[in-house]
């Protein structure tokens, strides 16, 4: 699945990119899934192949869960 | 002689062959050797700079500069002398990038992620843009 927002600068070889980018669609990952990537550069002269997919690296986070209400333990 | 035709090797390499002429191209008599010349890759240089005169009907130029833009020709060489030279062929070594090493994420500000690559080899021709 394209992912437009990385690539376009050329001498910038790095991208930021969100969570809720890479948790909405069309991607919709889930917490703790791998963020796998793949690109290929391109020329007037074409597409060079694929890169391979990474095998570590980041995972998917995101803010945390709802949490239980306090409990009032003791009161004086 | 027809013009000699270019076959792309690995990266910088080429393999020019050229036809063998019939008897009558030949000028009735047997061929001694061929003499292929080129312009070193100088767009303001003439075609005329010796590569070799071989009786093989190929030759392949090595390490050549994939950004550069080469011309080469070659003529028949018979008892009675030279012939004249074919047209001359271009040598265009540019190509699509090469192969991207794979693509590292890695933290960046506010729980977002970077992803960090090196640019592959650009095939002679700049490269204009990444896919992810």
């Amino acid at each position: 699945m394209p992912l437009p927002i990385c690539g376009k600068t050329v001498g910038h070889e790095y991208c930021a990119v969100s969570m809720e980018t890479l948790t909405s669609a069309p991607f919709n990952l889930r917490q703790g899934s791998l963020v796998e990537v793949t690109a290929y550069a391109v020329n007037a002269f074409g597409s060079g192949d694929e890169s391979e997919l990474n095998t570590h690296g980041m995972k998917i986070a995101a803010v945390p869960g709802v949490m239980e209400p306090p409990k009032l333990v003791s009161f004086t | 002689m027809t013009e000699p035709q270019v076959e792309k090797l690995a990266f910088g390499n080429v393999r020019i062959r050229w036809d063998h002429p019939d008897r009558f191209g030949a000028g009735n008599k047997p061929i001694i050797t061929y003499d292929l010349v080129w312009d070193g890759g100088d767009p303001n240089s003439s075609v005329n700079i010796r590569l070799v005169d071989t009786v093989s009907p190929f030759y392949i130029l090595r390490d050549l500069d994939v950004k550069k833009r080469y011309r080469v020709a070659v003529r028949a060489h018979n008892k009675c002398g030279y012939g004249k030279f074919s047209d001359t062929v271009n040598i265009d070594l540019r190509m699509r990038p090469s192969k991207m090493a794979t693509v590292r994420t890695s933290k960046a500000q506010n729980c977002g992620m970077l992803f960090s690559w090196f640019p592959p080899a650009d095939g002679g021709s700049p490269i204009t843009g990444y896919i992810f």
